[in-house]
Parts: C-alpha cells; sequence; structure tokens
C-alpha cells in the first residue's frame, strides 16, 4: 500500500489515437454540434473541424419557432459559440463543401480550399419538402427551416393577417403558433385524419385540434390544397373540396428531404439517406454520417434527439473507443401548446398483432399506452403527466410493466404509485383525512396555512392521527415536513406481538399438512386427544371464537365515545396480542391441519386475515424506519386486506358450528 | 343446503373410509337425525354392521363395557360407540378397516396381560392385531379352544365346496313364485308365448342355455312385476323374488351398497367402477353394477360370474395373478370336468362362497352364495372358518393369511412366515396337563 503511494505520479496520457489530420464535420446544426461539443470534451487533443454553410454562427435550429414566436434573440439560441471556442486545436468554418475525395481523403469547397480530413462526419441534415402545386413558387409562399426562413417570417408576421400552414405535423404546428400575433389569423392544413398523424392517435389528433382552435389556429383536416392564387403576392389558395380560402401568407410545412447530394457525388451508399451501419459509419470506413442526412436500418429520423443519439455513438466510434452500437431510437416528441402538453412516443395507433391499448381520459387528460408482451411500445399524452421521464426511460429499456401497475394506470392515469405530496393534493378540501376523529382536509390545510408544521402539531392542534395513525403518512405530507415519522407509541409491544404471530403462521407452513398424530396409546398425556376428542375440539372451538370475538372490539373503539380516553396503541396491541392468541387455539383447535372443503375455506381465511394482521402490525412498528410512502402504501394494503378477509368469516364460521352439530 | 338431496360435498370435512366412500353422498345413511348425538350414530352403524358382529359371536360387544363391572375401562376407552375407534373422514389416521386409533389400542386394557399369560411378555402392543393373532371384534377362527381343537390339521384336506340347492328347496321359501313359474324343463315354444318384446336370436338361445330355461323361469319371471306390468330392464328388486339371499349380501357389500335405498334412506345411482379406489381396468371403466353387471342377463352363467366376470375389473396385483395360482388350476380343471364340481377354486369361492343359512330356525337350509364380498375379508381371518378350512388345515390357513406377499401372489407358493399362535396353545396345553 505504502510502496504504491510512494511511486510518482504517471504523466496523463491519452487514451485515444489522435489523428495527426483533423476530423472534418460538415454541417453546424443541432447534431453537428452535439457531435463537436462531444468530442472536444472526450479528446481535447484531437483537432476538429466544423463546417456550415448558412454564413452564421451555429444556432439551435429547434428553438427557431421561439425565435419566430419573438420568444427568443438569436443571440440567445446561439450561445453555442462558447462550445465552439472551447477547444484548443478545433474550429468552426463557414464554408460550402461541393465534394469529398475519398481517395485522398479532403473535401474541397466552392472556392476550391481543400481541406484534408483523418475521418469525416456528415451531418448535412435536410431541407423542406416542398410538393408540386400549381403558384407554389410565388412571393408568399415560405418554408420553415433555418434562420433565414425565420427572420423572413418574423417580418411577414408583422404584416400577415391571414397565414395558412400547409401541413399538420410538429412542424407546420409550431410555425402556425410562431406566426400567431394580435389577429392575425391561421389556418393549418393537413391531409391526414388529425393532426400529428405519426405521432398522436385519432382522439389525441381531435383534442389537440380542439385545443388548437381555442387559441385561434383552425384545422381543416383531410384536406390540402390544389392550387395557389397570386397577384403577384399570394391572394388565396383552393382546397381540395375547391374552396377558395383567402391569405397573404403560405407556410409550407410538409416534411423534409435528406441532404444526400454530396454523398451521391461522392459515391457513398445511399437510399432515402446515406446509408449507415451500427457505428454510424457510412459505406467508407473513414466516413461517418449522423441526423437528418443519415439512414439506419431503413429509417431517416426527422427529428433531433435521435441525431443526438447518433452524434453519441459517433463519436465513441471516430477514436476506437467503444463497443456501443446504435440500434436505432424510439421517437419521441414532446410539444407545448400554451398550457397544453402534447406527448408522444414510439409507435401511437399501432396495428401490429398482440399490443394493447389502455386509455385513461378524464377532462384534461388523455393518455394512452400502447403494450406489446408487457412492454411499453407506444405513448400518446395530452396534458401534463409528471411521470412521462420514467415511461420514457421504461420503454427505453423494455421494462415489463406487471397487470396490476396496468390495472392501476386504467383506474387513475398514473402507471407508478404517486407520491404522497400528490395525493393529498388531489384529495377534494371535504375529505376526511382521519377517519378516527374526523378531520377534514379544508381543516388540516386551515392549520398548516396557520404555521402548523409537523404531524405532531397537527396532532395537538386537531387530533388527527392520534387514533390508529394510519394517516400520519398523508399528513407528513401536508405539513409538508418529510422527516421521518416519530415512532409510533408502543411500537415494540406491536413489533413482538406481530413476529410470534408471523412465526406461528411459518410453522403452519412448516408442519405442512399439519402436526403429527400419535402412533402410540402408551402416553403420560394423551396429546393427540386435543384433535380427537370431541369435548376438546369444542373446548379449544368455542375459546377460538371467544377470542376472535374479544379482538373485534378494536374497531368499536372508533365507534364508541365511551372508549375514546384511552390510547388506540393500547387498543392496537391488545389486538395483535389477542390475535396470537387466537393463532395459538387455531393450533390447538386444528394442529395447523387445513381440513377440506368449508374447513379448508374457514381455515385458508382465517390464517391469511391473521398473515395480514401481523404483516400490518410490522408495518406500522417500523413506520418510523421505512420509507413514508412505501409506509401509506403497505398500512392501507394490508388494512384493506386485513378487513376485507374478516368478512366472510362470520358466515363461514357459522357455517362451521353448525354442520358440527347438524352432522 | 342441508335438506336430503342436495350436494353436501362442501361440508364433507375429509376423505371417507374405503368402507364407505361409496355412500359418502347420503349423508343421512349414518348422519340419520339432524344435530344427533352419539347414541343415534351408533345406532346407524349397528343398522349395517349389526348382523356381521352379532354373528361374528364380537369379543368387544357394546354389553361388554355397558357392564358395572368394567366402568374403569370405560373410562379409559369409551368402547360402546364404534366411533371412539373408527372416526369417520379422518384420512390421516385412518387404518385398515378404518381404524382411527394407534395400533397398540389394546394397551389401554390389556397392560397387565404378561401375568395371566407369561408367554406374552416379549410382545410389544402393536403387534397383537397385527401378527395375525387376534382380532378386536372377531376371533371366530383364532379362538384357543378352537386353535388346539385344529392344531394338528394337516396342511391340505382333500375338501369341497357346497352345491346349489335352491330347485330342492324351493317350494319351502316363501316368495318363490311357484305358482306361476313351476319349476320344470321349459322349451322354445313357452318361450314364445311368454315374450312381449322384440329381441334377437342370441337372447333366445342363451336363455334356453341357462338353468332359468331348465327350472321352468320364462321371460314374464323376470320381465313383469306381479301386475304383469313389463320391464325390458329388470333390476335386482326383481332378481330378489327367487333369489332373495343373493341380493340381500349385494346390497350390503361392495358391489351393491348404493342401491341399498331402505338402509341410505336415499336413492343413490348404481356403483360405477371409475369410482372405485381399488385398481380397476381402464377398459371397465364406464361399467355400473347391477346383477346383470357379472351374470350377464339371459345366459346366466355362475361358473362366468365366478372369476372371468371379476377380472373384467378388478386390476390389482392379486387379481392379477390369480389366473397363475394353483387354485386357478384347480378350477380349470373343475371345469374341464377333470375334477368333480365344487373342488376347484374360484374368485368367488373365497371372497362370495356358497354356505349354508339357515330359514326358520333350522326347518330348512338354503346353500346361498354370500353376494356380500367384505363377509370373508377385512380381517382376512374371517375367511378361515368358511372358506379356508374346507380345504386347509387352520394353522396353514393362517400363516398363509398373514403372509403378504403371498396374498399378491395369490397363494402362488407355501406361506413363507409362521404365526405362532397354536404354538403357544398347544404348550400352554402342555402345561395345565403337567
Amino acid at each position: 500500500m505504502f510502496a504504491q503511494a510512494s511511486q510518482p505520479f504517471h504523466e496523463v496520457t491519452t487514451a485515444y489515437n489522435v489523428e495527426q489530420l483533423p476530423i472534418i464535420i460538415i454541417g453546424a446544426g443541432p447534431v453537428g454540434m452535439r457531435l463537436y461539443e462531444q468530442l472536444t470534451r472526450r479528446y481535447p487533443q484531437q483537432s476538429i473541424l466544423i463546417m456550415g454553410n448558412e454564413n452564421r454562427v451555429p444556432y439551435d435550429r429547434v428553438q427557431l419557432s421561439s425565435m419566430l414566436a419573438g420568444n427568443a434573440r438569436f443571440e440567445e439560441i446561439s450561445s453555442l459559440s462558447e462550445t465552439l471556442n472551447s477547444g484548443r486545436h478545433s474550429r468552426f468554418v463557414s464554408a460550402h463543401i461541393k465534394s469529398i475525395d475519398r481517395e485522398a481523403k479532403c473535401v474541397v469547397d466552392n472556392q476550391g480550399i481543400v481541406y484534408a480530413y483523418s475521418k469525416l462526419v456528415l451531418a448535412t441534415g435536410s431541407r423542406p419538402y416542398v410538393p408540386e402545386i400549381e403558384g407554389i413558387d410565388r412571393p408568399g409562399v415560405y418554408t420553415f427551416r433555418n434562420i433565414r426562413d425565420a427572420e423572413h417570417l418574423a417580418a411577414r408576421r408583422i404584416s400577415s393577417r391571414h397565414t395558412v400552414v400547409l401541413g399538420g405535423g410538429l412542424l407546420g404546428i409550431e410555425a402556425a403558433r410562431g406566426m400567431q400575433r394580435h389577429n392575425t389569423q391561421l389556418t393549418l392544413v393537413d391531409h391526414n385524419s388529425h393532426l400529428m398523424f405519426r405521432q398522436l392517435d385519432q382522439k389525441a389528433g381531435t383534442r389537440l385540434a380542439s385545443e388548437l382552435q381555442q387559441q385561434g389556429i383552425t384545422a381543416v383536416i383531410s384536406s390540402g390544397i390544389t392550387a395557389v392564387h397570386s397577384t403577384p403576392r399570394v391572394q388565396s389558395v383552393r382546397l381540395r373540396n375547391g374552396e377558395l380560402l383567402d391569405c397573404d401568407t403560405l407556410i409550407v410545412a410538409t416534411g423534409i428531404r435528406p441532404n444526400i447530394d454530396l454523398a451521391r457525388v461522392s459515391g457513398l451508399a445511399f437510399g432515402r439517406g446515406v446509408q449507415v451501419d451500427s457505428t454510424m459509419r457510412t459505406s467508407d470506413p473513414d466516413i461517418f454520417a449522423i441526423g437528418e442526412c443519415c439512414e439506419y436500418d431503413g429509417r431517416v429520423y426527422g427529428v433531433v434527439a435521435p441525431g443526438f443519439e447518433q452524434a453519441d455513438i459517433a463519436a465513441q466510434h471516430l477514436c476506437n473507443e467503444s463497443n456501443n452500437h446504435y440500434r436505432g431510437s424510439i421517437l419521441s416528441t414532446s410539444l407545448k401548446v400554451a398550457g397544453l402538453a402534447v406527448f408522444s412516443l414510439g409507435d401511437a395507433d399501432p396495428s401490429d398483432i398482440g399490443v394493447r391499448s389502455y386509455v385513461y381520459e378524464s377532462d384534461a387528460i388523455y393518455r394512452r399506452l400502447n403494450i406489446l408482451h408487457g412492454r411499453i411500445v407506444g405513448i400518446v399524452a395530452i396534458g401534463v403527466w409528471p411521470e412521462l421521464s420514467s415511461l420514457r426511460e421504461y420503454a427505453r429499456i423494455s421494462k415489463h410493466i406487471p397487470p396490476w401497475k396496468i390495472w392501476r394506470f386504467r383506474q387513475t392515469g398514473d402507471l407508478d404509485s404517486i407520491d404522497l405530496v400528490t395525493q393529498f393534493q388531489r384529495l377534494p378540501v371535504e375529505a376526511t383525512i382521519c377517519n378516527c376523529n374526523a378531520v377534514s382536509k379544508a381543516r388540516i390545510l386551515e392549520l398548516t396555512e396557520d404555521g402548523a408544521c409537523s404531524v405532531e402539531q397537527i396532532g395537538v392542534l386537531s387530533n388527527a392521527g392520534t387514533g390508529c395513525g394510519s394517516c400520519r403518512p398523508m399528513l407528513m405530507a401536508a405539513s409538508s415536513n418529510l422527516d421521518p415519522l416519530a415512532p409510533q407509541r408502543g411500537y415494540k409491544p406491536l413489533f413482538v406481538a406481530a413476529s410470534m404471530s408471523l412465526l406461528l403462521l411459518a410453522t403452519i407452513a412448516l408442519f405442512y399438512p399439519g402436526a403429527p398424530y400419535a402412533d402410540t396409546v402408551q402416553l403420560e398425556w394423551h396429546w393427540d386427544e386435543l384433535w380427537t376428542s370431541e369435548r376438546n375440539k369444542q373446548i379449544s372451538g368455542f375459546s377460538l371464537l371467544a377470542i376472535s370475538t374479544i379482538g373485534l372490539l378494536v374497531s368499536v373503539r372508533k365507534r364508541l365515545k365511551w372508549f375514546a380516553n384511552s390510547h388506540f396503541s393500547s387498543w392496537r396491541i391488545g389486538h395483535a396480542v389477542l390475535g396470537v392468541a387466537a393463532l395459538l387455539m387455531l393450533a390447538v383447535h386444528t394442529g395447523f391441519r387445513l381440513g377440506n372443503n368449508l374447513n379448508l375455506a374457514l381455515m385458508s381465511t382465517f390464517t391469511a386475515l391473521a398473515l395480514m394482521g401481523g404483516l400490518m402490525s410490522i408495518f406500522i412498528a417500523l413506520e418510523h424506519r421505512i420509507d413514508p410512502r412505501q409506509v401509506q402504501l403497505f398500512r392501507t394494503g394490508s388494512l384493506w386486506a386485513h378487513v376485507l378477509l374478516c368478512w366472510p368469516i362470520p358466515a363461514l364460521l357459522g357455517l362451521h358450528i353448525l354442520k358440527t352439530y347438524y352432522f | 343446503m342441508l335438506q336430503l338431496d342436495s350436494d353436501k360435498t362442501m361440508f364433507l370435512p375429509g376423505q371417507t373410509t374405503h368402507g364407505h366412500h361409496q355412500i359418502e353422498m347420503a349423508c343421512g345413511s349414518c348422519h340419520t337425525e339432524a344435530f344427533a348425538d352419539a347414541e343415534v350414530i351408533q345406532d346407524a352403524c349397528v343398522n349395517c354392521h349389526g348382523d356381521s358382529l352379532k354373528a361374528a359371536k364380537d369379543d368387544h360387544p357394546r354389553s361388554k363395557f355397558t357392564d358395572p363391572r368394567n366402568a374403569d375401562r370405560l373410562a379409559i376407552l369409551d368402547a360402546r360407540y364404534c366411533a371412539t375407534c373408527h372416526i369417520e373422514h379422518r384420512p390421516e389416521i385412518t387404518a385398515g378397516m378404518g381404524v382411527t386409533v394407534p395400533e397398540d389400542v389394546c394397551f389401554l386394557c390389556h397392560q397387565d396381560i404378561a401375568e395371566d399369560r407369561p408367554s406374552h411378555s416379549e410382545m410389544a402392543f402393536n403387534t397383537c392385531t397385527a401378527a395375525g393373532c387376534h382380532n378386536f371384534h372377531d376371533n371366530r377362527a383364532l379362538y384357543e379352544d378352537f386353535l388346539v381343537k385344529h392344531m394338528d390339521a394337516p396342511a391340505f384336506i382333500n375338501g369341497k365346496m357346497l352345491e346349489s340347492n335352491l330347485l330342492s328347496i324351493a317350494e319351502q321359501l316363501p316368495e318363490y313364485p311357484l305358482e306361476n313359474f313351476p319349476i320344470k324343463s321349459l322349451s322354445m315354444s313357452d318361450m314364445v308365448a311368454a315374450n312381449q318384446s322384440t329381441h334377437s336370436s342370441t337372447v333366445e338361445q342363451d336363455w334356453l342355455a341357462s338353468s332359468h330355461a331348465a327350472a321352468g323361469v320364462n321371460c314374464l319371471a323376470c320381465h313383469s312385476s306381479a301386475e304383469s306390468e313389463w320391464f325390458d330392464k329388470p333390476d335386482h328388486n326383481q332378481c330378489q323374488t327367487c333369489h332373495q339371499g343373493e341380493v340381500k349380501g349385494f346390497l350390503q357389500g361392495k358391489h351393491g351398497m348404493r342401491l341399498d335405498v331402505e338402509r341410505l334412506n336415499q336413492a343413490l345411482p348404481p356403483m360405477h367402477v371409475s369410482l372405485a379406489r381399488l385398481p380397476m381396468k381402464a377398459s371397465a371403466a364406464d361399467a355400473e353394477l347391477s346383477c346383470n353387471s357379472c351374470h350377464g342377463a339371459h345366459t346366466f352363467d355362475s361358473q362366468a360370474a365366478a372369476t372371468t366376470a371379476c377380472l373384467g375389473c378388478h386390476n390389482d396385483e392379486h387379481s392379477l395373478a390369480y389366473e397363475s395360482s394353483s387354485h386357478a388350476e384347480l378350477w380349470r380343471k373343475e371345469l374341464a370336468g377333470e375334477l368333480p364340481v365344487g373342488s376347484g377354486v374360484s374368485c368367488a369361492t373365497c371372497h362370495m362362497p356358497r354356505t349354508e343359512v339357515d330359514y326358520f330356525w333350522g326347518t330348512f337350509t338354503h346353500n346361498e352364495v354370500n353376494h356380500n364380498q367384505s363377509e370373508t375379508l377385512k380381517p382376512n381371518e374371517k375367511m378361515i372358518r368358511p372358506v379356508c378350512l374346507e380345504c386347509h388345515g387352520l394353522g396353514f390357513a393362517i400363516d398363509a393369511l398373514a403372509d403378504e406377499t403371498l396374498i399378491k401372489t395369490n397363494f402362488g407358493g407355501p406361506p413363507t412366515i409362521h404365526v405362532e399362535s397354536i404354538d403357544l396353545a398347544r404348550s400352554r396345553l402342555k402345561e395345565q396337563e403337567k
């Protein structure tokens, strides 16, 4: 140990191969910048050139709609310049690359300048697809792709009275929202049956359309534009049904086409985009492609998130560092339409065999999960859904979703149990929080507003939580004091009694199918007569009945004022001790044999009842040591099971006694 | 829920014993009254088992325990009630013969037996009944005087079983319809006159060859009631007219107990082979048990009923070993006419033996086939006097019946174990003579 410590520090060496020539990234959009950032951070010694052809410093294209809406200025969305200058050996070059010389490993720009590269990355992105419509090339028709488009539109926005956006996808909606100003009338025209056809299902799309309508954006679906009339500026557009729509501006947002010209002239393999393998390499091992211009496994992704994933993978492989491979992305989209959150992941409305869809709907919320073999393959959500980040993770790692979680989702709209604070918030004000002392949520809110900030203070002021204590986790949430709960009064004896009852129940399993009978009569004490003598059976049976009946008094405690002076915790300990006594008597009565038919039903119900009681007592006794959220969950669960299991017992027991004497 | 014919399975506290499982759904056959006490249950036990206990000269009858001199013993074991030792629905403690007390139960009253019988001092109490020396109820073939009387009998005696004498005593049987069906040999013309149904020629041939045709029993005898009503399928009630004793035994035994409406207090469907707990042939799973299942309608071949019928269903080791046993060899010789009638040993010879039954206090005797198969079984020493001793000596019979391996091979050889009871009786006799 000392020998090691006394050794001189090793000189820091680079774990990666530093290439003599720079790595060149063509394309300074968000994905190209992401790669640049990753590379400069991971391999600060490596020289990198990033080339953009927009004559501007790189900016975040995703935020163009914010800029258009006037919510951001260019300086704010081009804050990437800091990153650009951070690398010692790296820089941004504004250049328009015309060709690649793969033999000589260099690229040439439109001015004839040659840049040699060690590795080349194509992040050329895509350009808007403009359908061939009569008059579409006239002034007043815009696309929405880059900063220049944004600037033009920003100028147009001021004077436009009626803007029509062709394309009801993500970009179209964002453009429409960006163009909204004062009295500008906006119309979205889409040929699909609902908006955001790729991301949403029919119901969610309809909800989105009505929300947009409220905000002044009209959606015309299942339609299209057949002609643009202009004199020379746009005057009107003709819809597919022949109707003329007067407008002064038309924005075309009908999708994108990958920029693959450079790859094509350089002889790289391409389909819809530049074809890449799982390391993001194109058909030339020294040339990579990422973002909207590349095609992996037959798919071209038109949003930024997969591009980032691809950039991360490419960064690792550019310096031969990684075994990670790109396996395609699950598309997820989230959009905020002033107050209306729209989220979509994977397939919104799959028709694949075996996919089951679960929907939760309320006034403001629409949530849909598409599940295949217990795994999330698609999510559609309208309205805020705090769980989304974890759901996205579940989908990414293909986590198995158990049936009860799906059940919960269908009931409550949440897949995972929600935290106590949210649970408390969701309760109506008139809800009773403490059943023992009839304290409502309204009263507790009063107290917390007056400054009560712990469970104890609320208890002193209102008696809430001083009975059985099952509402204490909820009070904790109300008081927003998330310190562990104080131990329950008398938790030690409760713990001992509960452990004993669980131990006794364990012996049932241990002795299954039951205690043995004596195989001889030559005994001092004929203990097996406990179970063979009718008299003994009656004594033990009625004793058990008596113990159980006394034990039931615990539920009377809450209902009779007369008992209110005694503390509930003493009652609870008494109940637990009686439970242990009942289990002992059960052993005397049955030898822990489960019996058959009616007897089996009675015996299993009774032991399950005792098991739930035992578990509940353990949770209560250890309340101060467990996460309060879990406490609430376990307590409520075991209490419900304990109470529900009580119900069949009188009937079963009645029949048991009746048949014993009847036959 | 508790009504007479409703399904009461849910109340069954545990698997019913092999003796009662067939009738477990007729709760009322034992639980004759609701909220009954032990006496009522006891009456139900006696109602079915009383006669055979009486016939067995029960060594521990109720009267022994109601005797005030035995009050101290009664306090230890309340043997006034069958249910003290035979608790029903307790499979976990149920041993052979439905006994639910430990094997050494004799200890409770007979712990000082060694004082009286020094030879017993080294014997463990769980061997009293297990070793083939004693039974709690039936010791007809095991009591000391009987052992002494038969102690020198050789292993093999040239014996012979009884033959049927129904025809000779028919006119003395009160129910026998002699006026309508006088005993005489019938021909095909008699049958044609009596028949009221269409049938195949096989039926005619079968009947003509049967002992029924030889004894004046025509179609109407079985196929019609006293009111001349025609049945297509006569049941045991019809057979009973002439074969009263046999049907009585059938209803008491495992083959017919479900049909005993009188004692069950309700009608159950006939026993079905698939319900049996003994191993049965899969091919017979669908068969139901009536007189005709073994006797075969119209042929009424008693030789076929004695083995072929049994082996058509029973599939346990003992049954399967029968064909290769020496008993079967004798039976085959009898059938071939090489040996006189009554010298072969069929299944029925031991399990449904022909025995002399007294009618009207000895006025006449009917050599009846006892159709209650448990009359000579459980414990198997019950078989010794009516069956084994016809051809074997007592010592040989006791040894053979105590040898479980031998029973499995269907007495394929001499006994390999020896029960000391005769030796002990002999030495005690010698001591007394001194």
